[in-house]
């Protein structure tokens, strides 16, 4: 496949012919195939054509991104990974090219593999897990061609987004996987609560996908004053200072070169361009040695005549309302609708309603990870507004303390994972405000494994409770009672292990690899200068938190496999089929995952014996071309290793402390409980607090439902008083106008009719008269006429 | 112009016989004729009614033709007019006979079958 230069590509080299149209069209091929053929030899091949078609196009799309990530973009060199592959042209609005194409970087080639290789597994899990999964709720159908059918197009929606060079596709992936979502967690459509959760999760998602189309639309804006300030049109000449030093155009595509080259400059909707105008005032001029290169020419930094971003950091609106800020803020928002964070998280603990495996991969593992993509995609733009940067982190913090806090409390086990799964999140953001998107973006991919492997893991849990526990089959919550459980070590031997190696990862226990990822981010808010809040406070909330997540998780872990006397397994184990065996592999394979992932592309740079650069966490290293032009430069190889050594040991000791007293509450849960029962009795209040989210759902009532309510009242009220009433009065007026034309219509308009016919038919009668078959009279009649006609003619003639 | 009357007015004056008698004359035929049309119930009289007004009609084309410039126009008239009665007498008398036929009436009060 070959692939078609691009023109606006100014700074990236000439694309590689890496098929990266194929990494969607797998999936979507696949989505296809999975509803049509699914259905429609359902009855011939029986229910496993779905799930098969379903399962061979994720592989597909894995072994696509492998190809990819080993041929094309491990081999090129560190700062050349950046491959763009226009497809076609949208629309062309003013001087704004919008073309549709995809992108490879290394931020691209992260979310694909983790959405491909979690897609995969997941994929393999729901296979087994979706036996029946229509449960006698789809009208005794077959779910599994519309369910697998979903969750393909939910992975080429959610590779869509992250595939998408510039906005316009973003958006397209970003409705799309908001879209698969909903479809998804009211899979099961008529229970009430799924139907329910799936309209909440889509209305909390519309917030904050208006706040991010109005985010973009701001900044296209706020660009195109940019090109009415200087007076130049795109395509301007300007010197470009790219990360390869000044760039040229040759015949064979962009080249190195000291030379001058021309810099569109103006408002636009692709990623690359509006960094590289950013950067044009990123330009080395306050520091004296920025690149080597420029000793040569030390004159470079005054090359640049345009500076979009000191105009965008100049620019306020509304009075003195910083413009960059408000626009942060807004696609801000707009990630925070999808990464469920304050004040839109509400949503994803009730999105557990849809099945165990949407609830793995989409809302744990990928698409609650768009909005931390988006901001990591962006961080150039966040970078320039330490307001922002404090918004984030603030709001990242937060969340993680209320998801902890929630998590702690819940006995759903699928609604302790979701809110583990919002505080996970809030971690994440903490690190893009901290201006360590890298971090964050490594954060995501541990969070992915073992998230993936708690939610499986937590799926046989409740098949394994449903099979035992009397009326779990009508009751779904029933089963995922943590309460009903415990005492399933023995019986889960396989998945109590990878539970608990996922557990000791989100707890971050030393060596496992949340702990690689937290500390990093950890680190990167203790030596973060940007904000303009104390990072003590945060770092004492989020450490607070770290055992809290430890707290919660080991409870839930103590709570499903001890607490209780040990339980035979019912049918399990012996006779455990070839499905569940599929299924508890898929979750050892992800444990492994959770278990490796961290130390493998996280090893701490001041454990190893490397400087600089190569002492980078190997993801981080890999992904630093994506971010290290941000300003003002935020690696972390600056941090001191003192912090470094002081975030890990800390973070180690707070996991440690929260999985030992999680042991200490809940591993003997019956000796424990009178302890506890005094404990949940002194802080009732601080439990339903907790338990409600810290209430979000009702201010949400207050706030928005309440206010809409009334409004609608409001409405109901005009339209009746004011509305109706002059409709009506318009319809009297009409009838008594009805009435008045009725009453003409009758005695004048009638009268005349009839009048004339009554005349006509008078004269006729009258005229009648003549003809009295009397040939005398005739002759007389004839007679006077003449006679008539005669006198006239005389009086009337000359 | 003098009027009609005047002339008639002026005729018992005149030794000579004018134009005004001849007029006279021919308005007295017409009216009887009309009369005798008009009031007539037989079929036959109304007919000879109708000779009286065509002979009234005749004698002042022939009164007019005379005393206007003296030429024999009027006379040819008047034989066409005779031509004419007798043309009409001979459909008329035709007619009447198969009135008769039919209704055995020639009473033109009772042939009234084509009265609505």
């Amino acid at each position: 496949m070959g692939s078609i230069p691009y023109s606006g590509g100014w700074l990236t080299p000439p694309g590689i012919d890496a098929p990266l149209v194929w990494l969607l069209l797998f999936p979507l091929l696949g989505a296809l195939a999975t509803a049509v053929l699914g259905s429609l030899f359902a009855r011939r091949f029986g229910g496993r054509v779905a799930p098969a078609l379903a399962v061979a196009a994720m592989l597909a799309t894995l072994v696509t991104a492998l190809v990819i990530f080993f041929g094309d973009v491990l081999p090129v060199g560190e700062r050349e990974r950046i491959f763009r592959q226009p497809l076609f042209p949208l629309f062309v609005v003013g001087g704004i090219r919008v073309a549709f194409g995809l992108v490879m970087d290394p931020l691209s080639v992260v979310m694909v593999l983790l959405v491909t290789s979690l897609g995969s597994l997941i994929h393999l899990y729901a296979a087994f897990y979706m036996e029946d999964p229509g449960q006698g709720v789809d009208g005794g159908k077959d779910g599994r061609p519309r369910f697998f059918a979903f969750l393909n197009l939910f992975v080429f929606s959610m590779l869509l987004l992250v595939l998408a060079d510039g906005f316009v596709p973003l958006f397209f992936g970003w409705e799309a996987v908001g879209a698969c979502s909903y479809f998804l967690i009211g899979f099961w459509y008529r229970r009430a609560a799924a139907a329910d959760a799936a309209t909440k999760a889509f209305l909390v998602n519309r917030v904050g996908d208006a706040a991010l189309l109005l985010g973009i639309s701001m900044l296209l804006w706020g660009m195109g004053g940019v090109e009415m300030v200087t007076g130049s049109a795109r395509g301007q000449l300007g010197n470009v200072w790219t990360r390869n030093g000044p760039m040229v155009e040759t015949g064979e595509g962009l080249q190195p070169s000291p030379g001058r080259q021309k810099v569109p400059v103006g408002p636009t909707l692709d990623f690359h361009e509006l960094r590289d105008e950013l950067r044009l005032e990123m330009m080395p001029r306050a520091t004296a040695k920025p690149n080597p290169d420029s000793a040569a020419r030390p004159d470079a930094a005054h090359d640049v005549h345009f500076r979009p971003a000191a105009y965008l950091l100049d620019r306020k609106i509304f009075g003195r309302l910083p413009f960059l800020f408000v626009v942060c803020a807004l696609l801000m928002l707009g990630a925070a609708g999808k990464s469920a964070q304050l004040p839109l998280f509400a949503w994803l603990p009730d999105a557990m309603a849809g099945p165990t495996p949407v609830s793995a991969l989409i809302h744990a593992a990928t698409l609650v990870t768009a909005g931390v993509y988006l901001l990591a995609r962006l961080s150039f733009l966040f970078a320039l507004s330490a307001g922002a940067l404090t918004m984030v982190t603030v709001i990242g913090t937060l969340t993680a303390l209320v998801g902890a806090t929630a998590a702690l409390v819940q006995n759903d086990l699928k609604r302790v994972l979701a809110y583990s799964t919002v505080s996970q999140l809030g971690y994440m953001f903490v690190a893009l405000g901290a201006g360590a998107a890298g971090a964050g973006v490594f954060h995501v991919v541990t969070h992915g494994f073992f998230k993936a492997c708690l939610f499986l893991a937590a799926g046989l849990v409740v098949h394994a409770v449903a099979a035992t526990t009397p009326g779990a089959g009508e009751r779904p919550d029933l089963a995922q009672d943590m309460r009903q459980m415990g005492g399933l070590a023995r019986a889960l031997p396989a998945t109590r292990w990878a539970y608990f190696a996922a557990c000791s990862a989100l707890a971050g226990l030393p060596f496992a690899s949340g702990f690689f990822s937290k500390d990093l981010i950890l680190t990167a808010l203790a030596s973060s200068d940007r904000l303009s809040i104390s990072t003590p406070v945060l770092l004492a909330v989020l450490a607070v938190t770290s055992f809290l997540t430890s707290l919660y998780a080991f409870r839930s872990y103590y709570l499903i496999f001890f607490a209780r006397p040990p339980r035979e397994a019912a049918h399990h184990g012996d006779h455990a089929g070839a499905g569940e065996r599929v299924m508890t592999a898929v979750v050892l394979v992800l444990a492994l995952g959770a278990v490796v992932v961290g130390p493998a592309l996280g090893w701490p740079g001041n454990w190893s014996s490397g400087h600089g650069e190569s002492a980078l966490p190997r993801l981080l290293r890999f992904l630093a071309p994506m971010f290290e032009g941000d300003w003002p430069r935020r690696d972390t190889p600056r941090t001191p290793a003192m912090v470094e050594w002081g975030m890990q040991l800390g973070g180690a000791l707070v996991a440690v402390l929260g999985w030992a007293v999680a042991r200490a509450l809940y591993r003997d849960a019956e000796a424990t409980a009178p302890a506890r029962r005094r404990l949940a009795e002194r802080y009732a209040f601080l439990r339903r607090l907790f338990a409600t989210g810290w209430q979000t759902d009702r201010a949400y009532h207050l706030l928005a439902v309440r206010p809409a309510l009334a409004l609608a009242r409001a409405a109901t009220w005009v339209d009746r008083a004011v509305v109706d009433r002059a409709v009506n009065a318009v319809a009297a007026l009409g009838l008594r106008l009805g009435w008045l034309a009725g009453v003409i219509d009758r005695h004048a308009v009638d009268g005349v009719v009839n009048g004339v016919s009554e005349a006509a038919l008078a004269a006729g009668r009258r005229g009648a008269r003549l003809q009295n078959g009397r040939i005398n009279s005739y002759v007389l009649g004839i007679a006077a006429g003449i006679a008539a006609l005669v006198v006239l003619a005389y009086f009337l003639g000359s | 112009m003098t009027s009609p009357l005047a002339t008639l007015a002026a005729a018992p004056t005149l030794a000579a016989i004018g134009l005004g008698h001849f007029l006279v004359l021919s308005a007295v035929m017409f009216t009887l004729g009309l009369i005798t049309a008009a009031t007539r119930r037989s079929a036959v009289a109304i007919l000879m009614g109708v000779e009286l007004i065509l002979n009234a009609a005749a004698l002042n084309f022939v009164a007019f033709s005379h005393y206007s410039h003296g030429a024999i126009t009027g006379q040819v008239f008047a034989v066409f007019v005779v031509v004419l009665a007798a043309a009409e007498a001979t459909v008329a008398l035709a007619i009447v006979l198969a009135v008769f036929r039919g209704f055995r009436t020639v009473d033109v009060a009772d042939v009234n079958t084509l009265k609505g």
